[in-house]
């Protein structure tokens, strides 16, 4: 006890020095013991009996829709998407679109910004004729690949069937001999 | 191609909500499918590993900050301060001292390196006296600024060490180094650390935060909350939100504590309102409050509550431990952690009365996967003949829990808050609202659950004992009801384990068969 007392003098003290070393001004106390008297610079900050009572009856009358919203985000990142401009600078906007979702606390909203861009470029890159011409040597290598182990496979299959009917054969000749 | 901003948006994203496998997946993919050296993006890795120090990935930061130097780059220095302040959050100064060296070797670091370099340095004095002669070694070489004597005043206020805090602001007097809103709002927290309304030391260090004309910062806000009289504590709230900018971090902290403050005055269905609003506007709930603050304010655990939790907790550490990878069991813990801080069961916790609890518990149904907000529908309309109020609205909220499906996510937090809501209904001795609670969970209920009715309905303890161990899917959830049925001396059904008389053998067989009737797969059990 003694010692929470201790500590709590303690607070004071410095609460006391901090008064002294900041900045004055015209309309404010000058120090802690005015400070102290003075409750106006906190009644300043403390609610209104009007506004406590205005917020105790409180309704959802304020929780709009802001433009940052995931349904506001989905319909301007459509309507971004669907601006007829260079793919640089349409993924440029969405980019300092999702910039802003993500100051403002809203990583769900830049998630569903970067899915859809993200969506889009695959598509366009799959559509891009250069990417297709690129990607079909590899296609083609597949498929070659797959056909050649799929005949390799059949062969072996064969292999083994044929060795396992020689085998019956010989071995049924084999018994007519005996 | 895809552009390295829209990238970046997209990983600190994922960050930013914790979805550690999809930002290593969205890194692999980068790199494989768009072809995207990431070892020459510096401005790239740079943004991910300061959000990923933001978020605690220290891990993955690191792993950023190695991509970058093997190619002969450094990571910026907004990166290098989030490491610095990552690793002192952590405790580790030492960790801190030496990225403040490393980045002073580099270049001249700012202000706020200096500030937070300074920050390290403190948690190894206890002497202004012994930090200044730290602080002035040739190797460190702290320069006195603005930012670094406030960094000093608070790191010591927040150790605790007056004394050293008021030889630090002697010297700031000395040497005319300013009082800032950093240094001022350390001491309002250290103030109002005893929590008592209208306490003078805590209005004390909030007029004088005042006196700097700087807006009220949400530590600030959430800091003196407990010392405001409850009935003006919404009010307050809203000063600091009109205050504080629209568009940032704070802004979403400062609706979660106002949607809390709703549900602490029992108004669960504006509280629910809210908390929706907030999800829609593409906040994450989980992630709002990551270090726990709110936690702390509206709900926080009893004593034996947070045992509780801790054993919870721990049977989650041994069920992480048989895991297969390390990573895997991180995962586990953090997403254990994510919702623990979900601010819709915080909301359930921090209301007073079944009443409103069970009014948030429904407006979160009604957001549940279809299948679980169809239930819900169907029930509500029972519910309305029920003879309580009480009793309808407990009824209502936990229609929609109709065997959810563990893998989603809201199906999840909806369990979990129905858990939360049955801690409550325990609280408020309401034995009709835990069985409803429980009704509605079914089987996915876990064993705790059927304890809090054996709790609340004493008459009933053995019955629902039986019940409580056959309904447990796994040997695991057995084995935990029967360890807590032992602590608990006049329960009957622990007889069988601890080979009572004869008599009374027969009396609970013959219960236990009464039982086994009406609960199928209890044979196991007897």
């Amino acid at each position: 006890m003694e010692l929470a007392m201790r500590e709590a003098m303690s607070m004071q003290q410095l609460l006391d020095q901090i008064a002294e070393q900041l900045p004055v001004a015209d309309e404010e106390p000058t120090d802690a013991s005015d400070l102290r008297r003075d409750s106006a610079a906190v009644a300043s900050q403390m609610p209104s009996a009007a506004e406590a009572a205005e917020w105790a009856t409180a309704g959802k009358s304020e929780l709009e829709a802001t433009p940052l919203s995931l349904a506001s985000i989905r319909a301007q990142a459509k309507t971004m998407l669907a601006a007829k401009t260079t793919p640089a600078a349409r993924q440029e906007t969405l980019a300092a679109l999702g910039d802003a979702a993500l100051r403002a606390a809203r990583p769900h909203s830049a998630a569903l910004i970067f899915d859809m861009a993200e969506r889009r470029a695959w598509k366009a890159r799959m559509l891009d004729p250069a990417f297709a011409f690129a990607l079909a040597p590899t296609l083609a290598l597949t498929l070659a690949l797959a056909l050649a182990l799929a005949l390799a496979l059949a062969l072996a299959l064969a292999l083994a069937l044929a060795l396992a009917l020689t085998r019956r054969v010989r071995r049924a000749r084999w018994a007519a001999r005996c | 191609m895809l552009s390295r901003e829209l990238l970046r948006v997209g990983l600190l994203a994922q960050v930013a909500l914790r979805q550690r496998r999809s930002y290593e997946a969205l890194l692999r993919h980068a790199q494989q499918g768009w072809e995207l050296e990431l070892a020459e993006e510096p401005r790239l890795l740079s943004a991910a590993m300061a959000a990923c120090c933001e978020a605690d990935w220290l891990q993955h930061a690191l792993a950023c900050n190695e991509t970058l130097s093997a190619s002969g780059q450094t990571a910026g220095v907004e990166a290098h301060k989030a490491l610095m302040a990552a690793r002192l959050r952590q405790g580790d100064s030492d960790g801190a001292i030496d990225v403040f060296v490393n980045l002073r070797s580099r270049g001249s670091p700012d202000h706020d390196a200096h500030a937070l370099a300074m920050r390290a340095a403190a948690a190894r004095k206890t002497s202004w006296k012994g930090l200044q002669n730290l602080m002035r070694r040739k190797w460190l070489k702290i320069a006195w600024n603005p930012s670094s004597a406030n960094a000093a005043l608070s790191a010591m206020v927040e150790r605790g060490n007056l004394r050293a805090a008021a030889d630090v602001l002697a010297t700031m007097g000395e040497t005319k180094m300013p009082l800032e809103a950093s240094g001022l709002e350390a001491v309002l927290c250290a103030a109002a650390a005893s929590r008592r309304t209208g306490a003078p030391e805590s209005v004390l260090a909030l007029s004088a935060l005042q006196r700097l004309r700087a807006p009220l910062s949400a530590t600030a806000c959430l800091a003196y909350l407990p010392c405001v009289q409850p009935a003006g504590r919404l009010a307050f709230l809203q000063r600091g939100l009109r205050e504080c900018d629209a568009v940032s971090s704070e802004w979403a902290l400062l609706q979660a504590a106002a949607a809390l403050q709703l549900a602490t005055l029992g108004r669960g269905d504006e509280c629910a309102s809210r908390l929706a609003w907030l999800e829609d506007e593409g906040a994450d709930l989980q992630h709002v409050s990551a270090r726990g603050e709110l936690a702390r304010i509206f709900a926080p655990l009893s004593s034996e509550e947070a045992g509780e939790v801790a054993g919870g907790l721990g049977d989650e550490v041994g069920e992480a431990e048989e895991m297969e990878t390390a990573e895997e069991a991180a995962v586990v813990a953090s997403e254990r952690a994510a919702l623990e801080a979900d601010l819709w069961l915080l909301a359930v916790r921090a209301c007073p009365s079944v009443r409103s609890a069970g009014e948030v518990c429904a407006a979160l149904g009604e957001r549940a996967p279809p299948a679980a907000a169809a239930a819900a529908a169907a029930t509500a309309a029972t519910a309305a003949t029920a003879s309580t109020a009480a009793a309808a609205a407990t009824a209502a909220a936990t229609a929609a829990a109709a065997t959810t499906a563990d893998t989603d996510a809201t199906a999840r937090v909806y369990r979990a808050a129905l858990l939360e809501m049955m801690e409550t209904c325990r609280r408020a001795r309401d034995a009709d609202a835990v069985a409803a609670v429980l009704r509605r969970l079914g089987s996915s209920a876990p064993p705790e659950a059927h304890l809090r009715l054996v709790q609340v309905r004493r008459r009933c303890r053995r019955r629902w004992c039986v019940v409580g161990a056959g309904a447990g899917a796994g040997g695991t959830h057995r084995r935990r009801v029967r360890g807590q049925l032992r602590l608990r001396p006049g329960c009957g059904c622990c007889a069988l384990g601890l080979g009572l008389g004869s008599g009374v053998r027969l009396r609970l067989w013959l219960k236990l068969w009464a039982v086994a009737v009406a609960a199928p797969g209890l044979g196991s059990e007897t």
